[in-house]
């Protein structure tokens, strides 16, 4: 036969295929054969039959070998798994800091997981959740002109239903008791089948037939109501108005965006003076619910221009936003991303050890490889057993990895603010996670040692002469300094964290925070403001006080946002935040004013048509002297008599926006009291007896200013907190495996450290070789990492914030030298055993 | 008990007389059968018989024509023999009278 063996090759391949699968004998042989034929059959038959037939021979005899080998390795798993338990035995302490580190991770990642699907699992539950949408502006505002939902609806086919959403807070009366319930929501009454409500009683159809009725939550029902049968009960809000309890649906899940407690017919608006054709105003959400799969980018071009046709002044355009995306508005996605990498990071520290321990040990494990060589072991059979004996350290550290994410559930919980527990995990996407995090933690720790141990030449290492504990110790030197880059990098982004929170709570706001009570009022006390407020000041302790819509820092009490019409340069209208306030507001709050006056409790026309603006407003509206301008704001035209100087209404993350300030005591809910600091415990009760004169039947219930802002940081405050634990976690596992090392290096340099000794080295000497190591392997791991925590922290985590800590050199040193403190501490006790050992024991022969 | 086409396996296997390996004993099996057979499901069966010890086998010397992979010969044994004189009694035994009946009733076309 005359043939040219590259060019007539047999398909690579099925080539490959029949290889894989016939592992079981020595294939060369069989290989050879199948070429053969395949040869003739090009003389005979052509290239094209010959391939085809090489295919169907070997998709064909597919089975029977598989048949053969998976016989096989049954046979085998049982001896390997042997083989894994006792090595496991004759090597506990190895073993053991490869679990525990192991279990450290899997257990943080699990936890992660939990919380990771728990956010992607938001208004999950709606039986609509792919069709539901939100009418959004193009400035991120989601309240709407009361008419774009009809509007919608009867234009476009794609939408089948719509349904406005205000938010509603209210006192409920029955008979004596009586009680403030926030979180309300006045629906249309299609929102209650557009959205997956679970109805005890009544039904989504029926609930809103009457625009009396209320549907309440189970734990609102029994707020109210107690044990009594709450459904068709008669119930006073705000004192006036009545309600029938038409359903009681159940709470309403806590991984939903809304929050609801009770909801009121949006019908109820008309009753409350609001004009439901009007496009010029905004008060509520729209949610619509649109065809299956409507292209959404494609749809919102044809609906950007609604409200502008309506309204032509209005500059913003219109979209709609799934529903789905809702929560990760103010939820930050990346945050949710950056959790899951560093979990992965610790558990890739946890994986390192592992590899790490395994290969610098190989030396113990080398006679064993040549003697399985030897015999007649095959390379893909070592594979095979030291893949089984990591998959079987991999299993027992999940089994403790679950154990101890139980055991830290409440931990985490606390920190998260989420309800975690056992029955968490009974979710299929959490357990193909574990399964997925079992492969993966097997796999990347398992294969590096089990190419590197089955590659021992048998000869070598039965010889005895190779000093096998140096191979690939540049590898593991490699992998050490990135265990602690990883560490010394979340080091450095907690504290870059806590540092940014400190800035921020020092920061000046532009008012005064401390020693500010604050409450909610309803209509009786609005009634009987000055007698009340005259009564209080007479306490010396009580400086001032003042109601508005919005103290700051509570700026999602801020309703008023409407457009302001001015007769200036150009731009002469937008949308600016209302603000509501009295004649005492600047005093309470200690702010100051840039130019003019502020509202003055002796002209009344100052509660008629006067204006503050804030210096932004002034800048945005491009007045040079602004008092005295004219403004119209909604139906309300008035004067400007002062400029405020800007202080942080909303928060340190956004800057502070154009803001108009004007007196309007009817929309006022919030009660400010500025008290001195001395005695607050008498002063509060002194204020406590006043307002149960007034209401006698309601709980005072209060909070301090200082005390909210504090709170506006606690989502920052506990993403520190869990990367706090994190980053004890990333620095424990990865000194656990530096332990392990050294005290492998401190075993393997016995007999070279008994030799210096013998010839005159110091302890000291001794030491500091031996420390000069991880000296350098620290440093290495700092310089990897303060560059990337420093542009990563920059670029994903400050530039959120309009207010920004200037990083100083001083953290990062001291993070560096905190990596530096724990490593030199993890192998002190090694250095100090092998330092100070008597030669005479470790060079003396058996 | 052999099953059909481990006797006809063995059998070729003996045919050769330690000359058979993969190719020709596949071809040849392909040939009295008249149809096409999957090279893999030989292999199964040549891989049991040497596992009962039926077969020994032995490596041929590498060769060019095969880039370089050696071939398996396969030869009978001793019990290999005794097994197939033992399916040859049996199907002397289910044979038996074979003429006889076709005399009797023999299809038109045969």
């Amino acid at each position: 036969m005359d043939i040219d063996p590259v060019k007539n090759r047999p398909p690579g391949f099925a080539r490959w295929l029949l290889k894989r699968f016939r592992n079981d004998i020595r294939h060369e042989s069989l290989i050879g054969d199948f070429d053969e034929i395949f040869q003739s059959k090009i003389d005979n038959e052509g290239i094209l039959n010959a391939v085809f037939w090489f295919w169907l021979q070997v998709l064909r005899a597919i089975p029977g070998f598989l048949r053969s080998s998976i016989y096989r390795s049954i046979l085998m798993f049982k001896n390997y798994l042997k083989l894994a338990i006792r090595n496991f035995q004759r090597q506990k302490g190895y073993g053991l800091i490869n679990m525990t580190g192991l279990a450290v991770g899997i257990a943080c990642t699990i936890l992660i997981m939990l919380w990771v699907q728990h956010e992607f699992s938001y208004d999950h539950f709606h039986e609509n959740k792919n069709e539901l949408y939100i009418v959004v502006f193009s400035n991120g505002s989601e309240t709407t002109p009361p008419p774009v939902g009809p509007y919608l609806k009867a234009e476009y086919p794609e939408i089948k239903e719509f349904a406005r959403m205000a938010y509603h807070s209210a006192e409920f009366d029955y008979k004596d008791n009586s009680i403030r319930i926030d979180d309300g929501k006045m629906v249309d009454p299609a929102f209650l089948t557009m959205l997956t409500f679970n109805f005890i009683k009544g039904s989504a159809e029926s609930a809103f037939s009457q625009p009396g009725g209320i549907i309440l939550t189970e734990t609102t029902a029994g707020l109210i109501f107690g044990i009594e049968d709450a459904i068709g009960k008669s119930i006073i809000l705000n004192n006036t108005e009545d309600y029938t309890v038409t359903g009681i649906i159940e709470d309403y899940p806590d991984n939903a965006e809304l929050k609801i407690n009770y909801l009121l017919n949006f019908r109820k608006m008309k009753d409350y003076g609001r004009d439901l054709t009007n496009w010029e105003v905004n008060y509520h959400r729209t949610y619509v619910l649109g065809e299956k799969n409507i292209a959404i980018d494609e749809f919102n071009s044809k609906i950007s221009d609604v409200v502008t046709i309506h309204k032509p002044q209005e500059q913003r355009t219109m979209s709609l936003r799934p529903l789905l995306d809702q929560h990760f508005e103010d939820h930050s996605k990346g945050l949710v991303y950056a959790f899951s990498l560093i979990a992965a990071g610790i558990l890739l520290i946890a994986c390192i050890n592992f590899v790490n321990l395994t290969t610098a040990r190989s030396s113990i494990r080398a006679r064993e490889v040549g003697m399985r060589k030897t015999v007649g072991g095959r390379k893909s059979d070592l594979h095979i057993q030291f893949f089984s004996e990591t998959f079987f350290i991999t299993m027992t550290s999940v089994f403790f990895g679950i154990m101890l994410s139980i055991l830290f559930m409440p931990l985490f919980n606390q920190i998260s603010g989420k309800q975690f527990d056992i029955a968490s995990f009974s979710n299929g996407q959490i357990l193909a996670g574990i399964i997925l995090v079992t492969l993966i933690t097997g796999i990347v720790s398992g294969v590096y040692p089990a190419l590197f141990l089955s590659s021992f030449q048998p000869v070598k290492v039965l010889k005895g002469n190779i000093s096998l504990g140096q191979r690939g110790n540049l590898f593991r030197k490699v992998l050490v300094v990135f265990q602690f880059s990883m560490s010394v990098f979340l080091i450095l982004g907690t504290m870059i964290i806590y540092k940014q929170i400190d800035f921020m709570k020092n920061r000046d706001p532009g008012f005064s925070k401390e020693n500010i009570l604050c409450t909610r009022i309803g209509s009786r006390l609005r009634s009987q403001y000055e007698p009340f407020k005259n009564e209080l000041l007479q306490n010396p302790s009580i400086i001032a006080m003042t109601v508005t819509n919005c103290p700051p820092f509570r700026y999602e009490w801020n309703l008023g946002i409407g457009d302001i019409h001015w007769k200036g340069k150009t731009n002469q209208k937008f949308s600016m935040v209302m603000t509501t306030v009295d004649s005492d507001f600047l005093k309470t709050f200690d702010m100051q004013m840039e130019e003019g006056r502020f509202f003055s409790p002796d002209l009344p026309t100052d509660k008629a048509d006067a204006f503050v603006i804030n210096e932004t407003a002034k800048r945005a509206m491009e007045l040079d002297s602004p008092l005295g301008k004219q403004l119209r704001m909604r139906l309300i035209t008035g004067r400007i008599i002062g400029v405020v100087k800007d202080y942080n209404f909303e928060s340190f993350h956004k800057p502070i926006e154009p803001m108009v300030m004007k007196i309007l005591p009817e929309a006022s809910d919030d009660l400010c009291i500025k008290i001195r600091p001395e005695n607050t415990p008498d002063t509060i009760e002194y204020i406590r007896n006043k307002w149960l004169e007034v209401y006698p039947e309601y709980e005072f219930s209060y909070y301090f200013l200082d005390d909210r802002i504090r709170q506006e940081y606690s989502n920052e405050e506990s993403v520190a907190d869990i990367l706090k634990y994190f980053m004890v976690f990333a620095i424990g596992i990865s000194s656990l495996g530096l332990f392990g090392l050294t005290a492998f290096t401190a075993e393997r340099r016995k007999k070279e450290i008994g030799i210096r000794k013998v010839l005159g080295a110091s302890t000291s000497n001794i030491s500091i070789g031996m420390t000069n190591e991880v000296i350098r392997w620290i440093t290495y791991a700092n310089v990897i990492a303060w560059p990337a925590a420093w542009y990563v922290m920059k670029t994903m985590y400050l530039n959120n914030f309009e207010y920004q800590l200037d990083i100083g050199i001083g953290i990062f040193i001291f993070a560096g030298l905190s990596a530096m403190a724990v490593a030199l501490l993890t192998i002190l006790y090694q250095v100090l055993r092998s330092a100070l050992k008597n030669p005479v024991d470790s060079l003396r022969y058996e | 008990m052999l099953t059909k086409l481990e006797e006809q396996v063995l059998m070729t296997v003996w045919r050769f007389k330690g000359e058979g390996y993969g190719v020709n004993i596949f071809q040849y099996l392909e040939e009295i059968n008249d149809k096409k057979l999957t090279l893999g499901v030989v292999y199964d069966i040549l891989e049991r018989l040497a596992r009962n010890g039926f077969v020994k086998t032995q490596f041929g010397s590498p060769t060019p024509v095969r880039g370089g992979m050696r071939k398996k010969f396969y030869g009978i044994t001793d019990n290999g023999i005794r097994e197939l004189i033992k399916s040859r009694e049996v199907y002397d035994r289910v044979m038996d009278g074979f003429n006889e009946l076709l005399d009797q009733q023999r299809p038109e076309d045969v």
